[in-house]
C-alpha cells in the first residue's frame, strides 16, 4: 500500500480510531498492530506475508538462543546462525539473481552450455525486505552485546513488522522502538502533537507528490533512461534533479512514516537532517538516511575497528563500509562505485582535517566564505556519485558523465526555467531555518478546530492539484 | 533562561491535542478538500476499473461533484489546471453516467470481427529477429525513404508505462543516427479501457500533427485488462462485446496514424510473470485484437514479444540470452515491466528488425 493514496488514507483512519480505543488494552493492541501491518504489507502482494512472519520468527528465536547460550562460543555461534538466516533470506531475493546470472555467462563463456541456474527469474521481489532484515540483525546482535533485552514475540511481531516503518523504513533499533511498544498501554491521547505530525505528514506528501514527481518526468528520467541522447546542460540539470529527486522521494516517504507513527503515539528516529547544507561528506552521512548510516557505522564500521589502529586501517574501513553501503542498495558495478567515490571522498576528507590539526588549523574552517565552498563542493561530489546511483548501467553511466564534459555546444530542449526553478526552490527549502519550520506549527497549533482542518485540506488540494494523476512507487521500496 | 522553558512548556502544551480533535482536524480537512476536487475525485473514478469499488466512489462522489460544481467550488482546481495545461483531460459535466468521448460500437453494432483466441503469428527467436510481423494487408502510407542527415525519419513511439520501456530502448539502439528522431511520448498509466482518464485516440491526433512521424511504434495494454462501461452498458473484460469497443478504438488510432501518413507497429504485449497481477489469458485477449486490427488495416503490422520475452520452454523468465547469447536481466522484479537495459535493448532491436522487414527501409 502506498502512502499517497486514498487507500492508505482510509485504511490509517481506522487505524488511527482502532489504535486509540484499544490503548487501555496493551495485549488487544498488540494483535490489532500486527493484523494492521501484517494488511498494510499484502495489499499488493500477499505472500510475502509470509517470509514477513518467516525473518520475525527467525529473529525472535534467535535473539533467545542468545540470550540464553551459557558459553560465549555458543552465544557466538547462536548470532551467526540467526545472522546467516536474516541475510540468508535477504540475499536470496536481492542478490541471487544477479550472482547466478554472473556465474551462468562465465561458465557459458568457458564452453560449458546448460542451463546452471535454477528457480532463476521466478520471484518478484519483496517490499521492504531490506529494513525489516535490518531491524532484525540490530535486534539479536544488541541481545548479543548485552544491550538489549529478549522481547515477547507479540513484541517482536509489532516491532518488525509496525506498518509506517514496514516498506522503506527510518530502520529503528530494537532499543528505541521495543521499549515503545511495552508501553504501548501507557501512551496518553489526549497528548498528540499534531502540528509536527501534521508539517511531517504533508510536507512528506508535497515532497514526494510534487517536487519528486515533477523533477523525475521533467528531466531525470527522460536523461538517465536515454544517455546517449543528451547534451552536457540536460546532464548536470537531470543529475542535480536527481538530487533533488531522490531527496524529495526517500525524505518525503520517511517524513510521512515517521508522522504517521506520531499520530499513533510512537517516536521514530529522524532519517534525514537537510543533507545538502552538508559541508564534507562526513557530515553528509550524519544527514543522509541517517538510520542506515548509523546503522551501518554501529554494526560494520566499528566491528571492523572504526578508526582505532593507524590510519590506512581506518581508511580501509571506510572504504569497506561504504562499499558494502553501496552494493546494499543492489548488486552492480554502478553501486560499487556510487560506494567507493563516498568511502574515498571521506578519507580525503580525514586525511584533509588531520593535515589541517598538525598544521596548526582548525579542522575545518567555518569562515562564511569557506563554508559556502564546502557546501558546493560536498554538494557537487554527491551529484557525481548520484549519476553513477541512478544510472541504469555502468556503462550509461560512463556515457553520461563523457557527455556531460564534451557535449555543452549541443541543444538542450529539455532544460526549461520551470524545471530549473523547481530544482533551485527544492534545493533552497534545505536551508530555511528550522526556526522557521517550529514558528509555522506554533501558528497552526494556535488555531482552531474548523482552521487546522481547512488549512490542511488547502494544503492537501494544493498536493493534489500540482501532483500528477497517479503516485510513481518510491524510489527506496526496490532497495 | 526559566521564562524561556516556561515559554517552552506552555507551547507545548498547545502543541498537544486529543485524538478526538485530531479526528475532527481530518474530518474537516477531508470534507474542505472533497467539496474542491471532487469534479477530478470524480473523473478518478470514472477512470478506476469496474466493480464495487468504483461504484462506492461514484455514489459517494457524484453528488458532492455536483454541489461543487453548482457552488463553483470547483474553480480553484479548474484554474489551476488551465494555468499547468491540463484542460484537455477528462471533461464533460457530472450529471449523468460517463459517456466516452469518441464513436464507440455498441452492442449488436458494427466493428471488425475480433480474432479467434491464441498468439497469432509469431515465429520469433529470442535474439535476432526475424520478428513475428502480421503482414496481410500490402497497401498503406508511402513507402519509406530510408533515414539521413539531410532526410530525418521520424518514429514516435506512444503506448503506456511498458511503452515507455520501449521507447527508451529505441532511444538506446537508434539514438546516435543524425537521420534519425525518436520521440518518446508514451505515458503510464494509461491505455485504451479507460479513455475518459487518458484519451490515446485524441492525444495521438495532437503528437501526429506536432511531430509528424513516418513511423508510430504503439505498445500499450498493461492498463486494460479491466471492464469498462460504454454509456449505460457494462462492458465485461473478455467478452464480444469488449472485443468490438476496444478493437474500434484500437482502430481509431491506426486510422489516425495512417491517414497522417504514418506506417504504425503495434507491439503486442509479453507473456507475464504467474506472481504478477497481470495475467497471460488476459494479455493474450489483448494481444489477439491487436493483430486483428492490424490485419485489416493496411500500413499497420503487428509484432508479437511473446516469444521474443519468454523462456525456451514458453513460460515467464526474468533473465533472457541478449544478442551475444549473454543472460540478462529483462524484465523488471515486478513482472511486468522490461527492465533496462537488457529488456528494452532486446525489445527494441526486436521493433526496429520489425520494421525494417515490414517496410524495406534501413534504420
Amino acid at each position: 500500500m502506498l502512502f499517497p493514496t486514498i487507500d492508505f488514507a482510509i485504511f490509517f483512519g481506522v487505524v488511527f480510531i482502532g489504535n486509540w480505543l484499544v490503548v487501555p488494552f496493551p495485549r488487544a493492541w498488540k494483535y490489532f498492530a500486527i493484523a494492521a501491518s501484517y494488511l498494510f504489507y499484502s495489499w499488493s502482494n500477499w505472500h510475502y506475508v509470509f517470509l514477513l512472519a518467516a525473518s520475525t520468527l527467525c529473529t525472535y528465536a534467535g535473539g533467545l538462543r542468545v540470550q540464553r547460550s551459557r558459553s560465549a562460543r555458543s552465544r557466538r555461534g547462536w548470532l551467526v546462525a540467526t545472522i546467516a538466516c536474516e541475510l540468508g533470506l535477504l540475499a536470496w531475493f536481492k542478490y541471487y539473481g544477479f550472482l547466478s546470472l554472473s556465474i551462468d555467462n562465465a561458465v557459458r563463456h568457458l564452453g560449458v552450455h546448460g542451463t546452471p541456474v535454477p528457480l532463476l527469474g521466478t520471484t518478484v521481489f519483496p517490499l521492504g525486505i531490506s529494513f525489516y532484515t535490518f531491524m532484525g540483525l540490530s535486534y539479536v546482535i544488541d541481545i548479543y552485546r548485552g544491550t538489549l533485552e529478549p522481547a515477547p514475540l507479540l513484541d517482536v511481531a509489532v516491532y518488525e513488522s509496525f506498518f509506517p516503518h514496514l516498506l522503506a523504513g527510518p530502520i529503528v533499533r530494537g532499543s528505541e522502538l521495543l521499549p515503545q511498544i511495552a508501553r504501548a498501554g501507557q501512551r496518553d491521547p489526549r497528548h498528540i502533537d499534531l502540528p509536527q505530525a501534521a508539517y511531517l505528514v504533508f510536507g512528506g506528501l508535497f515532497k514526494k507528490v510534487v517536487l519528486s514527481s515533477y523533477v523525475s518526468s521533467a528531466i531525470v528520467a527522460p536523461v538517465f533512461n536515454d544517455p546517449s541522447l543528451h547534451s552536457a546542460p540536460e546532464i548536470l540539470l537531470a543529475a542535480y534533479g536527481y538530487g533533488v529527486q531522490i531527496y524529495c522521494d526517500f525524505s518525503g516517504y520517511t517524513d510521512i512514516a515517521i508522522g504517521c507513527a506520531m499520530l499513533l503515539g510512537f517516536q521514530f528516529p529522524q532519517n534525514f537532517d537537510a543533507p545538502y547544507t552538508a559541508r564534507s561528506l562526513q557530515d553528509f552521512w550524519r544527514r543522509w538516511h541517517m538510520t542506515l548510516s548509523f546503522w551501518l557505522r554501529d554494526y560494520l564500521y566499528i566491528p571492523l575497528g572504526g578508526s582505532r589502529g593507524p590510519r590506512r586501517r581506518l581508511y580501509r574501513n571506510l572504504v569497506i563500509t561504504m562499499v558494502l553501503g553501496g552494493l546494499w542498495h543492489g548488486a552492480g558495478w554502478t553501486f560499487v562505485i556510487w560506494g567507493t567515490i563516498h568511502g574515498a571522498g571521506q578519507c580525503v576528507g580525514h586525511w584533509r582535517r588531520g593535515w589541517r590539526l598538525r598544521h596548526g588549523r582548525p579542522a575545518q574552517s567555518d569562515a562564511p566564505r569557506d563554508v559556502w565552498a564546502q557546501r558546493l563542493v560536498t554538494f557537487n561530489l554527491v551529484t557525481f556519485g548520484w549519476i553513477f546511483f541512478a544510472a541504469n548501467t555502468l556503462h550509461g553511466a560512463f556515457t553520461l558523465v563523457t557527455r556531460l564534459f564534451t557535449t555543452w555546444g549541443e541543444a538542450a530542449p529539455l532544460v526549461r526555467w520551470p524545471v530549473v526553478a523547481v530544482i533551485v526552490l527544492s534545493l533552497s527549502l534545505q536551508y530555511v531555518p528550522k526556526a522557521w519550520t517550529i514558528r509555522a506549527q506554533e501558528l497552526f497549533a494556535g488555531l482552531g478546530t474548523v482552521a487546522k482542518g481547512v488549512a490542511l485540506g488547502v494544503a492537501l488540494l494544493v498536493i493534489t492539484t500540482l501532483g500528477p494523476a497517479g503516485v510513481a512507487p518510491f524510489i527506496y521500496f526496490r532497495f | 533562561m526559566a521564562s524561556g522553558r516556561s515559554r517552552h512548556r506552555s507551547t507545548k502544551g498547545r502543541r498537544l491535542v486529543a485524538a478526538g480533535q485530531i479526528l475532527g482536524v481530518g474530518t474537516v480537512c477531508f470534507a474542505f478538500w472533497l467539496l474542491l476536487d471532487a469534479r477530478q475525485l470524480y473523473d478518478s473514478a470514472i477512470a478506476s476499473p469496474l466493480g464495487a469499488r468504483r461504484s462506492v466512489a461514484m455514489a459517494i462522489l457524484r453528488p458532492i461533484a455536483r454541489v461543487s460544481e453548482a457552488l463553483s467550488l470547483d474553480r480553484p482546481v479548474r484554474g489551476a489546471d488551465h494555468v499547468l495545461g491540463r484542460d484537455g483531460t477528462p471533461g464533460g459535466s457530472v450529471g449523468g453516467d460517463p459517456v466516452p468521448s469518441r464513436e464507440e460500437p455498441g452492442a449488436g453494432a458494427g466493428g471488425r470481427p475480433p480474432a479467434r483466441g491464441g498468439e497469432p503469428g509469431s515465429t520469433s527467436t529470442t535474439t535476432s529477429p526475424p520478428v513475428p510481423v502480421s503482414s496481410l494487408v500490402p497497401a498503406g502510407p508511402p513507402a519509406l525513404a530510408p533515414p539521413a542527415p539531410g532526410h530525418v525519419l521520424t518514429i514516435l513511439s506512444v503506448g503506456d508505462s511498458i511503452g515507455e520501456d520501449l521507447g527508451y530502448g529505441l532511444g538506446d539502439v537508434l539514438g546516435g543516427d543524425p537521420g534519425l528522431r525518436i520521440v518518446q511520448d508514451a505515458v503510464g498509466s494509461t491505455g485504451l479501457a479507460a479513455i475518459d482518464y487518458y484519451d490515446w485516440p485524441a492525444e495521438l491526433e495532437v503528437e501526429l500533427h506536432r511531430y509528424r512521424p513516418q513511423i508510430v511504434v504503439v505498445m500499450l495494454g498493461g492498463n486494460d485488462a479491466q471492464s469498462f462501461d460504454l454509456g449505460a452498458r457494462y462492458v465485461g473484460f473478455g467478452t464480444a462485446l469488449w472485443r468490438r469497443v476496444y478493437g474500434a478504438r484500437v482502430a481509431t488510432m491506426m486510422d489516425e496514424a495512417t491517414a497522417a501518413g504514418a506506417h504504425v507497429l503495434w507491439v503486442g504485449m509479453p507473456v507475464m510473470s504467474p506472481a504478477a497481477t497481470l495475467s497471460d489469458v488476459e494479455m493474450r485477449a489483448e494481444n489477439s485484437v491487436y493483430a486483428a486490427e492490424a490485419r485489416v488495416h493496411p500500413g499497420v503490422r503487428f509484432m508479437s514479444t511473446w516469444k521474443l520475452l519468454a523462456s525456451p520452454s514458453g513460460g515467464y523468465s526474468e533473465y533472457l540470452p541478449d544478442a551475444s547469447g549473454d543472460l540478462v536481466q529483462a524484465r523488471d522484479s515486478d513482472g511486468i515491466h522490461i527492465d533496462a537495459p537488457g529488456g528494452t535493448d532486446i525489445l527494441a532491436r526486436a521493433a526496429v528488425a520489425a520494421v525494417e522487414q515490414a517496410w524495406h527501409v534501413r534504420l
